[in-house]
């Protein structure tokens, strides 16, 4: 991995050490990521420059020198965070899940996410379940939905229960595929 | 260490009917080294401390806090204890009270969660499922045991007709169309929603709902204690009317 060129000033050193970030050209699939999401100098390697589209890039000055800065886009960075938590907290639960393989939950839940960072949650959160389920909390305004997703591998098709409360009243209860809940969440159709 | 007498059952108590909407429930929680017990993103209390798999939330154990108060969550039943107290009993039951390390220990390490009751009783749950529309109702019943008195279970009715606590348990991992696993899925979710943690505001429930004066003594006990007493006759009369009421 390589270390910061010598002729990057010193201001824009990451503080903490930096970490590789291998990004898959179709999906956002990191393994490990920067922990300090200031960090305005990240080295990437990609097999192709199609990462680039996750980066904001902006002309900078200091003093007499100017150059490129780029950071991640706040959907990125979301993206990034919500997923490390999830890796903790499937690290931790993996044995509630022995039914699947490791890659085959981390597909669905990235798939999941991905959607779900559409929807501009102010907090979201994933728990893994004795039940075979991811429980997510996705907080949106002033409403709060509860997602189970139970995850069924012999047909492909995951079953979702959404609940939703529109601040401490309850909505909607619906069921289906994920189309059919983030429908339910994008639409506002909360209540009853 | 003494058992606290007001959580055992006695002989002048009723079973509770009247209105407890404003009161709340409290359960303990066994924190996990390691791990927070509140998410911090969203700021609820982790789904693992609630109730997982979703089947525990069918028959959901909890106390009315009051007399029922937050140092008694740290109270367990030992293996021994459990063998005669962990059961269900009439309000007026005498029982004999348990004893320190043989029938109860103390965890120190607990904490509580405790939810008002009128956020989740007989509010009405809609759903659809193959075979139509479906409702579900959260019901809050007090289910004494020989151990506490103030045992209160927070239950399901689908469409008033059968408890989910009564469902076979292979149910509860069927497909949704099923209504078992939407219920009981909507039933935890509607736990962490309201639940709040180490919450110490709180009412105490009156006297009336759970004393019951008959169930110690008779009106001709009544009338000769009265007379013993030398109570005067007309406060005679007016005490043995309100104990008929």
């Amino acid at each position: 991995m390589a270390s910061p060129a010598a002729n990057i000033p010193e201001n824009l050193l990451c503080p903490y050490s930096y970490e590789q970030i291998l990004i898959d050209s179709e999906r956002m699939h990191s393994s490990k990521f920067f922990n300090d999401s200031t960090c305005s100098f990240p080295i990437v390697h990609a097999p192709d420059n199609s990462f680039m589209e996750y980066f904001l890039t902006e002309n900078e000055t200091n003093g007499q020198e100017s150059y490129r800065k780029q950071t991640l886009r706040p959907k990125t960075k979301a993206f990034l965070k919500y997923f490390q938590k999830f890796i903790t907290e499937y690290e931790l639960n993996k044995d509630k899940l022995t039914d699947y393989s490791e890659e085959d939950i981390k597909n669905k839940f990235t798939s999941c996410l991905s959607y779900f960072l559409t929807l501009n949650p102010r907090s979201f959160s994933t728990e893994v379940s004795e039940d075979k389920s991811l429980f997510y909390t996705i907080k949106k305004d002033n409403s709060t939905f509860y997602i189970d997703q139970y995850i069924n591998l012999e047909n492909g098709e995951d079953e979702f229960v959404v609940t939703s409360f529109d601040k401490n009243k309850l909505g909607k209860v619906v069921s289906g595929n994920l189309y059919t809940i983030l429908d339910v969440i994008r639409n506002g159709n909360i209540k009853d | 260490m003494n058992y606290p007498n007001q959580l055992l059952p006695q002989p002048q108590y009723k079973k509770i009917n009247c209105s407890i909407d404003h009161l709340h429930l409290i359960r303990h929680i066994d924190p996990i080294s390691g791990d927070e017990i509140i998410d911090s993103e969203t700021g609820n209390i982790k789904l693992r401390y609630i109730a997982d798999p979703t089947k525990h939330i069918a028959d959901y154990s909890t106390s009315l806090l009051g007399k029922f108060k937050i140092e008694h969550i740290k109270i367990a039943l030992t293996p021994e204890g459990k063998k005669f107290y962990n059961f269900y009993c009439f309000p007026n039951r005498r029982v004999k009270k348990l004893i320190y390390k043989t029938d109860f220990f103390l965890m120190h390490n607990r904490q509580y969660l405790t939810i008002k009751i009128s956020n989740i009783s007989e509010n009405l749950i809609s759903f659809e499922t193959s075979s139509g529309l479906d409702n579900g109702r959260c019901v809050i019943e007090h289910t004494p045991m020989r151990w506490n008195f103030w045992h209160f279970s927070v239950r399901w009715k689908h469409n008033d007709s059968e408890y989910l606590h009564e469902q076979e348990e292979k149910n509860f991992s069927k497909p949704t169309q099923g209504w078992v696993r939407v219920l009981s899925t909507t039933a935890r979710a509607m736990l962490v929603h309201h639940a709040e943690i180490n919450n110490d505001n709180y009412e105490i429930i009156s006297k009336n709902c759970y004393k019951n004066f008959k169930n110690v003594i008779g009106i001709k006990q009544l009338y000769i204690i009265l007379k013993f007493l030398r109570v005067k006759k007309k406060w005679r009369v007016s005490i043995l009317r309100k104990f008929l009421t």
